[in-house]
């Protein structure tokens, strides 16, 4: 279990992103993010939302990843319209954020897809090293943040799997009211609960199987060129911004 | 019920190579019929597909008069999902409540089933199991194997479905519980005529209780027909990855390296009874 469900394991097909080193593509992920963040120019929101989606098509599991994920979004924008009749935020302002928010949800999702479990790892142990500084061991925060990531997956997994079972069983949500739903919800979150904490018992045992005690780590394929070529246009990028805003 | 099942095609999300390579079934009502296959061969994708859990990436599955295809949009899952039964692999996983009692009641419940009726269906299908009514203030998860396996079965029959689909049935279960899991197969097969499909690689249970066998091997029915025609077929099973039962194994030894056709039996007892005949 430990080594079959990574967040890598929902993406397995090769890109440019798993070919970066780790460190680099959560360096260049958070960089990107951050020029989302900062930024109040359209157009440039719209050429990082373009790159976004670009990205997410070639490196994401599939390309319609993201259109699923407007669907299930889709509370973002009406929550912001509503906030919008209340702050006189003009239809361009609405559009910025709106953009915004999804290039960093894609991003997440993107980061999500293309790190495992021990890159994620390796990369949040590097750049969480000054804790030691102040006597914190980085490694173990770095280890518990990326098992939680993993765990996401697994909770997610496992309620795919009580929902498939609850509608092989002839009770099928979908097709109910909203207050029908609400009332049977206790129904699906019972066993999902049970199930997420064996899953998390069979998590901590096999971490302790596999000596989490001695730390194993993978190793991390060293910095090469298309490394140094990504990394320095990104931070261009944010220099960019950061400099004409 | 009966189901057809015409040149079916599935792969899973983001893989290119089909696990199901154009399928084509046809399954008589009130027939048990075994899908058998090493693992991975696709026998739980398919058998989710009869339930409509999923659909097939091309071809279709008729199922009474349901008709399960991507194209048909109007398909009454509901109405499906009440016909056809499912028994997940690990029973566990279909277990929702803290009692026996209200774990059977929940699909009726979730239909407004009236109190009374609720009841009797409890109390019948507890009788069509074998548990006794003790059973129904105990939490389901501290059942034995055997107990979980027969109460899954109850959620599944509580309903009345007119098709069961029973993934790996024996897992776990011992020597008494497979017996008795056999005798209920037999029961509603002949008492209730159901329609039975089961997936598994347990071809010693298969084979005490099937009337037609399909083989999975690479996606594709590898080979068909009724139980003997394909349990006798030792090599090509093998390639399957699949073990023929002991009993028709014995059988064509016997043929092979004495030359005695003694024929092929479900039981022991008969096997032994046709030797003590011929060496009389």
């Amino acid at each position: 279990m430990f080594d079959e469900i990574s967040p890598s394991f929902y993406n397995p097909k090769e890109n440019i992103l798993k070919k970066l080193n780790p460190i680099n593509v959560t360096f260049l992920l958070f960089l990107l993010s951050i020029c989302i963040f900062l930024n109040t120019r359209l157009w440039l929101q719209v050429f990082l939302f373009v790159g976004s989606v670009v990205l997410g098509v070639f490196c994401g599991r599939r390309g319609k990843s993201f259109i699923k994920m407007v669907k299930h979004t889709f509370f973002l924008p009406v929550s912001l319209c509503i906030f919008s009749l209340f702050s006189q935020l003009s239809l361009l302002t609405i559009v910025l954020y709106l953009l915004k928010m999804y290039s960093l949800l894609l991003l997440s999702q993107l980061y999500l897809q293309n790190m495992t479990r021990n890159s994620i790892e390796k990369t949040m142990c590097c750049f969480l090293k000054p804790l030691a500084f102040f006597k914190i061991e980085p490694c173990y925060i770095a280890k518990s943040l990326s098992l939680s990531i993993q765990f996401l997956l697994i909770l997610y997994k496992e309620a795919l799997r009580v929902w498939k079972a609850m509608q092989s069983r002839g009770m099928d949500f979908t097709k109910c009211s909203i207050l029908k739903r609400i009332k049977w919800l206790k129904v699906f979150l019972l066993p999902l609960l049970f199930k997420t904490e064996c899953s998390a018992d069979a998590l901590a045992d096999s971490l302790i199987v596999k000596g989490f005690e001695q730390n194993k780590q993978e190793e991390i394929e060293p910095f090469g060129f298309i490394d140094s070529l990504v990394l320095i246009s990104s931070l261009y990028l944010f220099l960019y911004i950061i400099v004409t805003r | 019920m009966e189901i057809k099942v015409e040149n079916v095609k599935y792969s899973y999300r983001g893989c290119k190579e089909e696990i199901l390579k154009g399928i084509d079934m046809e399954i008589e009502e009130g027939k048990i019929v075994a899908i058998v296959g090493k693992s991975g061969s696709g026998k739980t994708t398919l058998l989710e597909m009869f339930n409509a859990l999923r659909l097939p990436k091309s071809g279709q599955i008729q199922v009474g008069d349901f008709l399960i295809s991507r194209e048909n949009k109007h398909l009454d899952t509901e109405q499906l999902r009440f016909q056809v039964g499912l028994l997940s692999e690990f029973p566990e996983e279909q277990f929702f409540s803290l009692t026996v009692k209200e774990e059977l009641s929940l699909p009726l419940r979730f239909y407004n089933y009236n109190e009374q009726k609720i009841e009797e269906r409890i109390r019948n299908v507890l009788q069509m199991v074998e548990l006794d009514e003790s059973y129904l203030h105990k939490n389901p998860l501290t059942l034995s194997n055997g107990e979980k396996r027969k109460l899954a079965l109850a959620s599944i029959l509580i309903l009345n479905p007119s098709l069961l689909l029973l993934d790996e049935p024996t897992i776990g279960l011992d020597y008494e519980n497979e017996k008795s899991l056999l005798k209920l197969l037999r029961l509603l097969k002949s008492r209730y005529k159901k329609t039975i499909l089961i997936a598994s690689h347990d071809t010693e249970f298969i084979h005490k209780i099937v009337d037609f066998v399909y083989v999975l091997k690479d996606g594709k029915i590898y080979l068909k027909g009724n139980k003997y025609e394909v349990f006798k077929e030792e090599e090509k099973l093998k390639k399957c990855g699949v073990k023929s039962p002991k009993i028709i194994s014995f059988s064509n030894r016997v043929w092979k390296q004495k030359g005695i056709k003694i024929g092929y039996r479900d039981e022991i007892n008969d096997l032994i009874k046709d030797i003590y005949r011929y060496v009389r």
